[in-house]
């Protein structure tokens, strides 16, 4: 009932002579700008890593994390979530968080994995959790690299991604409900800032779910 | 009081509100690589807590694996070594034979986990990676004692942070090369010394 009363005083200009009142409109003024701009932060770093991401298709890289003048908030981010970057000259590292479609990865879901990779002398392929760890499975086997990987006549390649075991190049979320692809490329062999399409990354198709 | 009387009372107050949220929004922006308790500086320190430095002065971190990982988005097929500058106590010399064939990189970072300096094995020179880190005054020091005409093998580079630490990279193409490219990390060697 107090607080029902603070709050019409709060909104009642009459009353402002009283400076008991001015004081809570002051308090409640700061209260809430330090709330609202420690949200706008929690939610910027959230986001991904500030400005310049690069986007091709389901896959997304933040090639000024390699470089070492990185806004503010790129610097912010890798500090909250403990990462170290590749530096642009080792490589650059691509995350999908969707299928080609755009629908999040889902642990119960079968994927099939497949298309062209971007030119780079080796390249590799995970599966992790949204925090950056590996996903525990009965197969051990986190992720495949670019001379390991099966291939058909002509070099294509597909990888499955199921819960059950799969013939051929086949990655296992385990239990997770989620997760993310982590596309890594080394010594990459284009420039990031041609921001080359969607059509010369793999594709991520949902086949079915159980 | 009319409803747009009260609109016009409200303003200052909504107007410092968002004012105040700027503020609090650059400077804990600003100040998160400084504070964050998880960055990569302090992960790498916890690991070194537990395990220590091999005899050559590398922090040789294990295969990223679910519940056993230093850093968060490492690859699984990296063997991955870390070594630790505090430019107070000396300059950073990092010495990486590489082998040749698979990629190897050697990359520098402030405690944030910021890179500003990276080497791989392509720009090796002699089959090696030499790296020192120093600051401005370290670096000067190392050049005024430079023999006219010598070759310089070595990489030298000014560090923006007074600590750091530097990321031994190797991959592994197969899982049967992981303990090979383990080995190569291992086969490094940082000290810190007088310029």
């Amino acid at each position: 009932m107090t607080r029902v009363i603070a709050w019409r005083r709060l909104g009642s200009v009459a009353r402002l002579r009283d400076p008991f009142d001015r004081y809570l409109r002051a308090a409640a003024a700061m209260l809430a700008g330090l709330l609202l701009g420690f949200l706008l932060t929690v939610a910027t770093l959230r986001g991904g890593y500030g400005f310049g991401e690069y986007v091709a298709g389901p896959w997304s890289a933040w090639p000024q994390l390699g470089d070492a003048d990185t806004d503010p908030y790129a610097r912010a981010a890798l500090a909250q979530r403990g990462v170290a970057p590749l530096a642009r000259s080792e490589g650059l590292a691509f995350v999908a968080q969707t299928d080609s479609s755009g629908a999040a990865l889902d642990g119960g879901c079968e994927y099939l994995l497949s298309g062209p990779v971007p030119p780079t002398r080796f390249w590799s392929l995970a599966l992790s959790d949204a925090a950056g760890a590996p996903l525990a499975n009965a197969t051990q086997r986190y992720a495949f690299t670019s001379s390991e990987i099966l291939r058909r006549e002509g070099g294509a390649f597909e990888i499955a991604i199921s819960r059950e075991a799969r013939a051929g190049n086949w990655l296992s979320p385990g239990e997770a409900r989620g997760f993310v692809i982590v596309l890594r490329l080394y010594d990459v062999g284009f420039d990031a800032a041609e921001r080359i399409g969607a059509e010369r990354f793999p594709r991520i198709v949902k086949l079915g779910c159980s | 009081m009319k409803p747009s009387e009260r609109l016009i009372a409200f303003m200052p107050w909504a107007g410092a509100s968002a004012l105040l949220a700027l503020i609090v929004h650059i400077v804990s922006v600003l100040l998160t690589p400084v504070i964050a308790p998880r960055a990569a500086l302090a992960r790498l320190k916890a690991v070194e807590v537990v395990q220590g430095l091999s005899d050559k002065g590398v922090l040789l971190l294990p295969q990223p694996a679910p519940g056993e990982q230093a850093l968060p988005f490492e690859d699984p097929t990296v063997a991955l070594g870390a070594c630790f500058f505090d430019l107070d106590r000396g300059v950073l010399r990092l010495r990486a034979v590489v082998d040749g064939d698979d990629f190897f990189g050697v990359s520098l970072h402030q405690p944030s986990g910021v890179v500003f300096q990276a080497v791989n094995d392509r720009a090796a020179s002699g089959g090696a990676i030499e790296i020192v880190v120093g600051d401005a005054r370290q670096i000067d020091e190392l050049e005024a004692q430079d023999v006219e005409g010598a070759e310089k093998r070595e990489v030298r580079v000014t560090a923006p942070s007074r600590r750091g630490f530097a990321l031994i990279r190797a991959f592994a193409k197969r899982p049967s090369e992981y303990a090979a490219a383990q080995a190569l990390v291992a086969a490094a060697r940082c000290e810190t010394a007088q310029p």
